[in-house]
């Protein structure tokens, strides 16, 4: 199956849709859900991944907190904050904008 | 916060292996093998360190880590290279110290403004005419009328320097002392130490000390204010004591110089009785009202200088005024730019160091190459690498600064020291924010100046190539070949350039102290004796001193002069008073005349022969006909083919003409001059000091006693002081020059020293890496006198394209010579020559030991070392 590259600063928005859509998620299933629910198209790189993640909990759009998976393995599992979801908003609007801008000058060429 | 970071690593760690397992786990679902899945698992994720990096750098923290690293890779590297580190700390802090030591005079002199509240609202004001177009003193007439009609100052007040006497329990002790206006003060907007200053009610008997003063003859004594010191014979209260910071006017003794040994002002004392204004014309500084510019209190000046012109034209033909700002006044133009001049020379030494640290780093650097490619294919990005490389440089310049620091702190101390008596300002020299700034700033930029060549070329390396070469021998390319022998041609240029201005000045002081200054020196001692202290000295005390002294056994002559010649000293008159008796004033515009006074034995006791004529004798005396003797300079241009000898002049008959004596210095041939017989000049000399000049038979030094004792027992009262030979005095003379002359001349020798180790360390380091072609070429036969000719050949091709930029930049620089303290002729040939020869033969000399080893190398060892 071949794998399209996350288009460059696009990947915050996905997390945090993500997160947003399914609620509380450790890292490998964000990784996951972003892979299935574009089916299998987009694919997040655990280098970009996890450091994106910090990233974000500095700056207070997400949060984190240890607790179990299903198997009993200690996992940390991430969750959208308020101010994530206004980041998320603001993200989502600019990326519509300039999605509709990049078809715009596609079809007109 | 580093507790947070392991934390931190910990959480991220461990995140990372679920991740991998997780990942794992769905390749063997998909029916992969389970060694297969996990090593497919762990190359999907990567490598935890850098993910571990990049959330660190997403957090901000990677810089602070990098830096930390990088300083402990430096400090590691540089401990390894105990060799390289202790050349390079030691060159640069020799630079480093020296420039900074040069910058903090520069700095106290000329950077810092004066120590006074708003300076630049200081003038110096002078009124010109046309023989002093650089203008004097103000006189109180004019004072007075700056006074009333000026609208431009918020106050003026005159002061001028004279020594006093101050009468110690058993003798007499010479002080520099001030007599100011009463606004003094209050004009430079100074507050005391304790006490008071003056206050415009004050009587005429009061005194403000100087810290120095206080503390040395006062004994520091904190109830002072108050005490009475006798002066003159005068009483005086001191009513204040001002801070050692207080010097001003700066150079009280340069102001009376030769009079004075030191250079502070000890006490300061209001100028003359209350109400009445001083006599002569004292220098004049006044403070501007906010807001108005030097030029236009300057304009408001000249018209009310014209306005006294058109009053009384006999006093004031051609009056005129200059205004300046006191810093100006204080640090003259000239004094500004010999510091600068000597700035650049030790610039220069610092370019030097530098050049020679670059080039031993890109020694080290060709040799590191394989580390650094090593690093480069670990995947260090070249910008860290630079970054590593120049925290290392700069680690090595901060502890050269460290070490320099400790030269400038010696180096500023020993400089105020030798200078303090002829630098305006060289007590305020010190280590101070501006100091440490320069210190800092020159770490900093010598650090990147040899830090960054070496690290932007091992950024260029391509690691593969590096990798690549056999081991253990590692060549430069082309680049760093070309940096190299460009720093070797600059090192030796600026060793030239430095050499030549260094040959030229001693060149100078050669000729001046080879100068014939028109008297005869050798076995001859002078004294200073100051007089004002009892109003019963009279005339005929020197005359009696003189005699006796010149029949002291081992005396040859005797004599009294006021003032001894090279004290850049006198009194000025001019060529008018010279007319023939009874005539009118000549036409012809006047030049300046110098007076001397003198007692008969005054010529012998210098060795100044009589070349027409007479000298004075012990008949001149008061009630005889005046008489006067002129100099040949003064014959020369005054009475150009009639002969003077016999002329009845205004000033008295001329009886004869002496030989020219350099009396101002020994650069300046001499000036137009009169001498006048002590006994019947007595009023206008007896205001200041006299000194005694004898000439012995042979060692002076015998005579120092005797004639202390001569003195005591015809006028105990009077006070001896400046006992020095009369070579001595020639040589103090040029105690500035010498000084600048030594400190160039050291800056000199710093330069060929590092020029010819920079030489040295490259044309070696060149032998040695082609250590295996030259064993190669003696297997195939080459002899020792060829080899020696190729080792010494490329020394000898550098030097001597470094002489030749030398040579253009130092014909280019020629006109810096006009700011130094003595003429200096620009360099001839011969000079040039001799001084390219030395530097060749340095340069050639440094690389003697390289070709030697090179010639000598054994084919069959090297070769099978390899």
């Amino acid at each position: 199956m071949r794998r399209d590259e996350i288009p460059p600063g696009t990947l915050h928005l996905l997390i945090l849709k993500t997160l947003a859509k399914a609620g509380e998620l450790h890292g490998y299933e964000i990784a996951e859900s972003i892979a299935r629910w574009s089916d299998g198209v987009l694919h997040v790189e655990e280098g970009s991944l996890y450091p994106a993640l910090q990233r974000m909990l500095v700056k207070g759009w997400v949060t984190a907190e240890w607790d179990t998976t299903a198997e009993n393995r200690r996992a940390r599992y991430y969750r959208i904050t308020p101010t994530g979801r206004k980041q998320l908003q603001a993200e989502v609007s600019q990326f519509e904008r300039v999605f509709q801008a990049i078809t715009q000058v596609i079809q007109t060429a | 916060m580093l507790m947070r970071r392991d934390q931190v690593d910990r959480d991220l760690d461990e995140e990372m292996r679920l991740h991998t397992e997780l990942v794992e786990r769905q390749l063997r679902g998909g029916g992969m093998p389970a060694d297969e899945a996990r090593a497919s698992a762990r190359r999907r994720v990567g490598s935890p360190l850098r993910i571990r990096e990049d959330s660190h750098d997403s957090l901000g923290w990677r810089w602070l880590e990098d830096l930390a690293q990088d300083l402990r890779y430096g400090i590691r590297s540089l401990a390894r290279q105990k060799a390289f580190t202790a050349t390079a700390v030691t060159t640069l802090a020799l630079g480093i110290g020296a420039t900074t030591a040069i910058f903090s005079v520069v700095s106290g002199v000329v950077l810092r403004p004066l120590p006074f509240p708003r300076p630049d609202r200081l003038v110096q004001v002078y009124t010109t005419s046309a023989l002093s177009p650089q203008g004097g003193g103000v006189g109180a007439v004019d004072r007075g009328e700056f006074r009333n009609q000026s609208t431009s100052f918020e106050a003026l007040a005159s002061y001028g320097v004279s020594a006093r006497y101050l009468q110690g329990s058993d003798e007499f002790q010479r002080v520099m002392t001030v007599g100011a206006e009463r606004p003094f003060f209050s004009v430079l907007g100074v507050e005391p130490l304790a006490g008071r200053t003056f206050r415009p009610d004050d009587p005429a008997d009061v005194a403000v000390t100087g810290e120095a003063f206080w503390r040395d003859r006062l004994g520091g004594d904190p109830s002072v204010i108050g005490r009475l010191i006798t002066l003159d014979g005068e009483p005086f209260t001191i009513i204040g004591v001002m801070p050692e910071s207080f010097q001003f006017p700066y150079g009280a003794a340069s102001l009376l110089s030769g009079v004075a040994s030191e250079g502070r002002t000890e006490l300061w004392l209001p100028s003359g009785p209350l109400g009445q204004p001083g006599r002569g014309r004292p220098s004049l500084v006044g403070r501007l009202k906010a807001g108005v510019p030097v030029k236009a209190a300057e304009s408001e000046l000249a018209v009310i200088a014209k306005r006294l012109e058109a009053q009384s034209p006999l006093t004031n033909s051609g009056l005129g005024v200059r205004l300046e700002p006191l810093s100006e006044g204080v640090v003259s133009p000239l004094i500004r730019r010999q510091l600068f001049v000597l700035f650049g020379a030790v610039g220069l030494v610092l370019a030097l160091a530098c050049a020679n640290v670059t080039n031993l780093s890109l020694v080290r650097m060709t040799l590191r190459g394989k580390e650094v490619a090593v690093r480069a294919a670990l995947g260090a990005g070249s910008f860290r690498l630079v970054r590593q490389l120049l925290a290392e440089s700069l680690l090595l310049s901060l502890t050269s600064g460290i070490v320099g620091l400790g030269l400038t702190w010696c180096g500023t101390k020993q400089l105020t020291l030798l200078a303090g008596a002829q630098l305006p300002r060289a007590y305020e020299v010190g280590l101070d924010w501006r100091v440490f700034l320069f210190l800092l700033a020159a770490c900093v930029f010598t650090g990147v100046l040899f830090g960054l060549a070496p690290a932007l070329i091992a950024m260029r390396a391509d690691a593969q190539s590096v990798l690549q070469q056999s081991g253990g021998r590692s060549t430069m390319g082309v680049g760093p070949r070309r940096l190299r022998d460009g720093l070797v041609v600059a090192e030796v240029a600026l060793a030239f350039v430095l050499a030549v201005g260094a040959t030229l000045l001693v060149r100078e002081l050669v000729r001046l102290r080879n100068t014939d200054a028109g008297m005869v020196t050798a076995n001859v001692v002078t004294f200073h004796l100051g007089h004002r202290v009892t109003p019963r000295t009279d005339v005929g005390q020197f005359y009696e001193i003189a005699e006796r002294v010149t029949r002291l056994p081992g005396v040859r002559a005797a004599g009294f002069t006021q003032m001894l010649p090279l004290q850049n000293w006198g009194w000025t008159s001019n060529s008018t008073d010279l007319r023939p008796r009874g005539s009118p004033a000549p036409e012809s515009l006047p030049f300046p005349v110098s007076m001397r006074y003198v007692t008969p034995g005054y010529f012998d006791a210098l060795g100044i022969p009589i070349r027409e004529g007479r000298a004075f004798t012990a008949t001149d005396t008061r009630d005889a006909p005046p008489v006067i003797l002129i100099n040949e300079a003064l014959a020369r241009r005054h009475f150009a083919n009639d002969d003077p000898v016999g002329l009845e002049t205004n000033r008295g008959t001329i009886v004869g003409i002496v030989r020219d004596v350099r009396q101002v210095n020994l650069d300046r041939s001499a000036d137009p001059e009169l001498y006048f017989p002590i006994a019947q000049n007595w009023s206008q000399v007896s205001e200041l000091g006299m000194s005694l000049v004898v000439r012995a038979e042979n060692r002076p030094d015998t005579l120092v006693e005797p004639v202390r004792s001569v003195v005591r027992q015809v006028n105990p009262s009077l006070a001896i002081f400046d006992v020095k030979t009369m070579d001595r005095v020639i040589a103090d003379s040029l105690s500035d020059f010498t000084l600048y002359l030594s400190l160039m001349a050291a800056f000199a020798a710093l330069a060929l020293l590092l020029a010819s180790t920079g030489t040295y360390g490259v044309i070696s380091y060149v032998a040695t890496s082609r250590m295996r072609e030259f064993a190669i070429r003696v297997a195939m036969g080459a002899d020792e006198a060829r080899m020696t000719r190729l080792i010494l050949g490329q020394g000898a091709r550098l030097t001597a394209i470094g002489l030749g930029c030398g040579l253009f930049v130092a014909l280019a620089a020629t006109p810096v010579l006009q700011n130094l303290p003595v003429t200096v002729r620009p360099p001839d040939v011969t000079l040039l020559g001799s001084v390219a020869a030395l530097i060749g033969v340095v340069g050639i000399g440094a690389c003697v030991a390289p070709a030697f080893r090179a010639a000598h190398v054994d084919p069959t060892f090297v070769l099978r070392n390899e």
